[in-house]
């Protein structure tokens, strides 16, 4: 429904629906934080979102345009790895290196 | 007065302070050339180690002291004259550093980033790489549809920008390029470009030449050729600043792990230690020309 129906995206978001899409996404996302949900392409979890958090995907696909919607859920899981290294690398008292200079 | 002093009278004159009255006497029966002129007004002495007008000659003797002139007067020379040169030499090695890190960048012959480009910017006008000249410039490529790290960096290209003419009186020409000419008209970039820095130029152009011009910039070009309009899609590109010197050749790449306040010193420093291709050429053939290679 909502991938087809939607109209077609001629003009570029400007900065508030920008700003309106990023708050709608991270309430999606600590929503799936609550049900600990990582992936929200997670084919196990398919129920488990859809019973919590349908109204906040809702909004979130409201918001945001079709292509945004699948770019942001697909780098949640990315993002939370990432964060999660940096933050295990931090307790071992890793030193960072830049890659580039 | 130098006379004076090579005179061997002189110089025993020198060695036993005690005789000084004496030796005042030899001088004027020597009778050396021009010796009479001088020994008239014997009072100015700058070579001399003795101290003048005291009472007492005889109490008075050389100070044996190694460290006789360390005076505070010579100590704040040395600190003075030490801090100068040592500033100037770190100064001047960054430079040096810096403008070796640009000649690598620059390569030899055809450049390794950058080079000539066929676009228009959001009023129509043609905007090619002559437009680069007589002014550094700072080069995004993006695409409006972009959702979250484009208007991230647009953000910080404003902060900078406005760092750099705050903190240096620096102007830069900032310009964004679209990845993505299929749906970024002039018009669309124009109204896009709205919400970020007024000074930002937004460039796009004919399919052909914005991928020529990624290609130039080695920039990932992956917008397909033909999508219908108002298709919903993402475009892959890489997400660097490319600073480009007044002749429109490449200096260096700021990457996303640069905050605004870093990117402005390594802006500031880069356009420091700039010189002109002329100035490098001849700095090269230079007798310093080795520091180059």
């Amino acid at each position: 429904m909502g991938l087809f129906s939607k109209e077609t995206v001629k003009e570029p978001p400007n900065r508030s629906k920008r700003e309106k899409c990023w708050e709608s996404r991270d309430i999606y996302f600590r929503c799936l934080d609550r049900i600990e949900v990582e992936n929200p392409f997670d084919k196990t979890k398919q129920d488990k979102i859809k019973k919590n958090c349908s109204s906040e995907d809702a909004q979130f696909s409201k918001d945001c345009v079709t292509s945004w919607v699948k770019y942001f859920k697909e780098k949640r899981p990315f993002d939370i790895k990432k964060e999660r290294m940096l933050k295990q690398a931090a307790e071992e008292n890793a030193e960072i290196i830049p890659l580039n200079k | 007065m130098l006379r004076f002093g090579l005179s061997p009278v002189k110089r025993s004159v020198l060695l036993r302070p005690r005789y000084f009255s004496l030796s005042k006497f030899a001088l004027n029966d020597a009778k050396l050339p021009g010796s009479e002129q001088n020994a008239e007004k014997p009072k100015k002495k700058p070579l001399s180690r003795l101290p003048v007008g005291g009472s007492d000659y005889s109490q008075q003797t050389l100070k044996r002291n190694p460290i006789e002139f360390l005076t505070w007067k010579a100590v704040v020379v040395f600190v003075v004259f030490g801090s100068a040169l040592t500033y100037v030499f770190t100064n001047e090695k960054e430079k040096l550093k810096l403008r070796r890190e640009a000649e690598q960048n620059r390569g030899v012959g055809k450049p390794l980033i950058g080079g000539p480009f066929n676009l228009v910017d959001t009023d129509n006008n043609k905007f090619t790489q002559d437009n680069l000249q007589g002014k550094f410039s700072i080069i995004y490529f993006g695409f409006t549809h972009c959702p979250d790290i484009c208007p991230d960096e647009l953000d910080k290209l404003g902060l900078i920008l406005d760092g750099l003419k705050s903190k240096h009186n620096i102007d830069l020409q900032p310009i964004f390029i679209t990845c993505d000419p299929a749906r970024d008209s002039p018009e669309v970039i124009k109204e896009y470009l709205k919400d970020f820095h007024p000074s930002i130029i937004g460039l796009t152009g004919d399919y052909d030449n914005v991928k020529q011009c990624c290609k130039n910039y080695r920039v990932y070009f992956s917008t397909p050729r033909n999508v219908k309009p108002g298709q919903d899609y993402l475009v892959d590109h890489s997400i660097f600043f490319y600073f480009m010197d007044p002749e429109g050749e490449f200096i260096d790449v700021l990457g996303r792990q640069y905050d605004a306040d870093q990117a402005i010193d390594k802006i500031k420093a880069n356009i420091s230690a700039y010189q002109p291709r002329a100035e490098r050429e001849k700095a090269k053939q230079g007798w310093l020309g080795f520091l180059y290679k």
